[in-house]
């Protein structure tokens, strides 16, 4: 197949479909920055193609999540506006924070019903964005405050170039919490 | 097209996950007692061991993992999450810890969470 060159064992099927396709002016061939380097994908950097550029962006300019998908594009990545804004992302968990714990207090019979809400509306108000074909995870925790201590990390295995995470806190007399929501994209 | 593995290979398998994230786990708290200067360093250890074991699999999946240590002091904690994803190919693996079947670790000092959330990275 045109311009595939696999290095390295196989790792994954890609759905490509083989319809001819015009020859493409500049082909860009975009590095995916693996996290932790190549040498763990060799076959990912080989097997990246050209970007079929006029088709994605036509897709990109009239996204819309109710348009069928048409076949399989291989290799496409969002464009300059359509990555998601983590300002955009952390102003959701701030409200959402807000909305549901501003001034109350820890209740243990609550606590849970309040995290399983917390989580379900942030995910729901991410859903919402305009940017496609990105996946939404959150992540919400909800203690209380009796002196103590907590400490939360995370790592994350992606592409730095498309995806990204935001994460809000709020703290009362007798709660806190803390939400984390990660934005990662599909090829 | 050749074969390009069996889809056993390729999917996310939560129980396989789960019992390395505990392996994790023990290794790097053991039977420690919470420390406020040291949970910062095994926060980012257990993060650094889980991630490196997850991108071992080579499996075509982003991984997410985060990690929580609280100290038991009687407090109550409640964690929650919620995913837009595809559920065909996506999953979590979540070690709750000490559990009981880790009896013979028990820690009673500390609570640890380890959650991995898994996105494949083509439909």
């Amino acid at each position: 197949p045109r311009g595939r060159r696999r290095v390295g064992p196989p790792l994954f099927r890609a759905n490509l479909s083989r319809s001819p396709s015009p020859s493409l002016s500049p082909s860009l061939s975009l590095g995916v920055s693996v996290w932790v380097g190549d040498r763990l994908f060799p076959g990912w950097r080989a097997c990246r193609g050209e970007r079929r550029s006029s088709q994605r962006e036509a897709m990109n300019l009239s996204s819309s999540k109710s348009a069928p998908e048409p076949d399989p594009v291989p290799f496409v990545r969002p464009g300059y506006n359509d990555r998601v804004s983590v300002n955009q992302m952390r102003e959701v968990i701030k409200e959402v924070l807000h909305d549901k714990l501003a001034g109350k207090e820890y209740e243990p019979s609550e606590a849970s019903n309040q995290t399983r809400e917390i989580v379900d509306e942030i995910r729901s108000r991410l859903q919402a964005l305009p940017m496609a074909r990105y996946k939404y995870m959150v992540q919400a925790v909800i203690g209380e405050q009796r002196g103590g201590g907590f400490r939360m990390g995370n790592r994350c295995f992606w592409d730095a170039d498309t995806d990204n995470f935001a994460t809000e806190k709020i703290v009362t007399d007798s709660l806190f919490c803390v939400a984390v929501a990660w934005a990662v994209y599909t090829y | 097209m050749d074969d390009l593995g069996s889809s056993e290979e390729l999917a996310f398998t939560p129980e396989q996950v789960e019992s390395m994230l505990y392996q994790v786990i023990t290794q790097v708290i053991g039977q420690s007692v919470y420390d406020d200067a040291k949970v910062a360093q095994w926060v980012d250890e257990i993060n650094d061991r889980c991630m490196e074991m997850l991108v071992e699999l080579t499996k075509p999946f982003k991984y997410t993992v985060t990690t929580f240590i609280m100290q038991r002091k009687g407090a109550g904690l409640h964690s929650s999450h919620s995913c837009f994803w595809d559920m065909a190919t996506d999953n979590i693996a979540q070690a709750n810890w000490p559990n009981d079947k880790h009896r013979d670790q028990h820690n009673n000092r500390m609570y640890v969470v380890v959650t991995v959330f898994a996105a494949a990275m083509t439909k």
